[in-house]
């Protein structure tokens, strides 16, 4: 297991423990001296920003018989520190070990940008991106679930008949698709957040003094390194939501930088989705009595001294909710609510629900579930897993008499619950077989419906299941 | 300038796709000794070619490796090409043909995927000659048609055909969606499933990780030959 850097411009070498650490020279300007070289498994590379070509680097990489996508590049863009290195190799290390692998679905192969008709690699040998993949077997878009869908900027997903399709062509692999996904079905190799978490908690953990973690587009250009800040990398910064903005506090980081699209000229236009959920984390912070300072768009020399820990009940899905709670628990706040994020809280008003279920059928993060207990219909909620999205609230065919309210919001107190029960109802069972008819509250909502004229038939419906009658 | 090896012109990344397809097309034949000989010298051939700079590089390499290993033990490899691809009692493990996935027997739905792929390869000019044994719809016929079709476009750009050339590609891309691209990962699938030598369980990662890949390709050149600037 090896980290290699390349020793031009006296760069410093790091020094790791456990790992071995080689220095080549020259490694920027041919990437194929890795193939030669006597090492073991190469899980880290440093180099120079601008000198080095990615393609050439991938392909030194695979004849390794590595996986390219897995093996994270430290860009260095100025002169830096020994003890930077250390700890920005520390991290870079974790996040290879974190790398869960890729398959020939997750490779999008990217073009070079002036390629003509008639010449093909004239410019640059071919480099690959990571792209996310689905797993069916856990996607919600039979549940009627299309967040991806609507929050993809390329029009590469689309929702047809209860599955999404993927159309890779069009992709740009930004991952927005993967930090939406209530599920966690849609995923990106090299962003996942155990890879993230793993390096931001490394960083932490070999740095001497508190640091800012700065999240880095792919494709923005190198910044010089900044005492105490150190960058980590992701598709595009548009894909960060609040609950991956605050997880590096919660992960024990200090400050943390997200800078804008713009500032790298990106087109996609995932701007305005990042102020805006830089705001909300920002109020967040301010709520729970941290600041909002902490939040940046770039990194400031100042890191200040990081939070308690709430990184205990931190789990995978980095939601909004999750890393709210995190933060609140960091902070002891047990009273706090918060206008922000993507999460909120369901509220069923049991004198209208009929207990039909709907919401539960189409809630695409199994924030609500419904089950029988004793014939009982049981319908249950987890804030913690809301993701505000409102599916339930537009099922439901009460929602005019106000059977289901959503107010979107993170309150600590809803949080701390856990999952609970909102909603209790019988189930009418049949006089003949003894099978269940439907919820006692929708047979009483037939009735009212229906009037005395046809009490007959309600009555009959209400004794008999379909079978039966 | 570092050499990779890579193709300097879309004529050439043609000429490496043709050589792609035929040998993966060699690889699906009965394996007599020599045939598995011209495929590890097709391997080497192509290997040179910058095949590392390509993300399929990881799945070819595996199964470069075992066809190497295998040219040492033909034999073996013919019992097991029966065992996995020829129908005998009980059926084949993975049948290498488009119709078994793609088609209901009992609907007689065979014979439209036959008659599909007919009507495909006259679109395309395409004729098979007395030397294909197998039906028109078998796995090895089917990576000949795009190797056919590569090397038409190969020809179409050495000839500045440009007419010539935007059709070729548009075939490449038709047969890619409707039939080599549609069912190839499900005959792959059940190849991975089955226990078989490394030979063939190598060979299903690689050409499926490969035609993927080809289609990825063959997208961006349909894109390239629609814009005039390029």
């Amino acid at each position: 297991m090896s980290l290699v850097v390349c020793a031009d411009h006296d760069t410093p070498i790091p020094t790791i423990p456990g790992t071995e650490v080689v220095a080549i020279a020259g490694l920027c300007g041919d990437p194929g001296s890795l193939v030669a070289a006597e090492l073991a498994e190469v899980e880290a590379v440093m180099l120079h920003a601008g000198e080095f070509d990615r393609g050439f680097l991938q392909g030194a990489l695979r004849k390794r018989g590595a996986d390219p996508l897995g093996v994270p590049v430290v860009e260095l863009a100025g002169p830096a520190t020994e003890p930077w290195l250390t700890v920005a190799a520390a991290g870079a290390l974790a996040r290879h070990r974190a790398f869960p692998g890729s398959g020939p679905e997750h490779a999008k192969m990217r073009w070079p940008e002036l390629l003509s008709r008639r010449r093909l690699f004239a410019m640059t040998v071919p480099q690959y991106i990571a792209a996310p993949a689905i797993d069916r077997t856990t996607c919600a878009a039979e549940r009627g679930c299309r967040l991806c869908v609507d929050a993809c900027p390329s029009g590469a997903l689309r929702w047809d008949a209860g599955q999404v399709s993927y159309d890779m062509d069009l992709c740009v692999a930004c991952g927005i698709c993967t930090t939406t996904c209530p599920t966690g079905a849609t995923t990106n190799p090299t962003a996942t957040t155990g890879q993230v978490a793993a390096q931001i908690r490394a960083i932490v953990e070999a740095s001497d003094v508190p640091v800012g973690i700065e999240y880095r587009c792919r494709d923005a250009v190198a910044a010089p390194p900044v005492d105490g800040w150190f960058p980590v990398e992701v598709p595009c910064t548009g894909m960060l939501t609040v609950g991956w903005l605050l997880a590096p506090l919660v992960l024990g980081a200090g400050a943390i930088g997200a800078p804008s699209c713009t500032d790298i000229g990106c087109e996609l236009g995932n701007d305005l989705v990042l102020k805006e959920r830089r705001k909300a984390a920002g109020a967040i912070l301010d709520e729970l009595g941290s600041t909002a300072e902490r939040l940046h768009r770039r990194s400031r020399p100042m890191v200040p001294d990081p939070l308690g820990s709430g990184a205990g009940a931190f789990g995978e899905s980095w939601g909004d909710a999750e890393a709210f709670l995190a933060l609140a628990d960091a902070l002891s706040v047990d009273d706090a609510v918060v206008e922000a994020g993507s999460a909120g809280v369901v509220a069923i008003d049991a004198a209208t629900c009929t207990a039909c279920e709907q919401c539960t059928s189409v809630c695409p993060s199994t924030a609500l579930r419904s089950g029988r207990i004793d014939g009982e219909i049981e319908i249950t909620v987890d804030p913690l897993l809301c993701v505000g999205c409102g599916a339930c609230v537009a099922t439901c065919p009460e929602r005019a008499h106000g059977a289901i309210t959503l107010e979107r919001c993170l309150d600590v107190a809803e949080l701390v619950l856990g999952r609970r029960t909102v909603r209790s109802a019988t189930t009418a069972t049949c006089e003949v077989c003894r099978g269940p008819i439907a919820p006692s509250a929708m047979l009483e909502r037939i009735r009212s419906m229906l009037g005395p004229d046809l009490a007959g038939t309600v009555d009959l419906i209400s004794r008999r299941c379909l079978n039966c009658r | 300038m570092i050499d990779t090896g890579l193709p300097e012109s879309l004529e050439e990344l043609a000429r490496l796709r043709q050589g792609m397809y035929r040998v993966f097309a060699a690889a699906f034949l009965e394996p007599e000794p020599d045939r598995i000989r011209d495929i590890v010298a097709g391997t080497e051939m192509l290997e040179a070619m910058g095949l590392p700079y390509l993300a399929f590089y990881r799945e070819w390499s595996r199964w470069r490796d075992a066809a190497v290993a295998a040219a040492g033990d033909p034999r073996g490899l013919r019992v097991e090409y029966v065992r996995m691809f020829a129908t005998g009692i009980g059926g084949a493990i993975s049948p290498p043909t488009e119709s078994f996935y793609g088609a209901d027997p009992i609907r007689g739905e065979v014979g439209e995927v036959l008659a599909e792929l007919r009507a495909a390869y006259d679109r395309y000019r395409l004729a098979p000659t007395d030397a294909v044994a197998d039906t028109l719809d078998h796995v090895s016929i089917e990576l000949e048609v795009m190797a056919a079709l590569c090397a038409r476009e190969a020809d179409s750009r050495s000839a500045a055909n440009d007419r010539r050339l935007e059709l070729t590609i548009g075939h490449q891309r038709e047969f890619l969606d409707r039939h080599l691209g549609v069912w190839l990962p499900h005959f792959v699938a059940r190849m991975s499933a089955a226990e078989t030598v490394a030979f063939y369980a190598e060979l299903g990662p690689a050409v499926a990780s490969f035609v993927r890949h080809d289609a990825g390709v063959v997208r961006f050149l349909e894109r390239s030959v629609m814009e005039p600037s390029r």
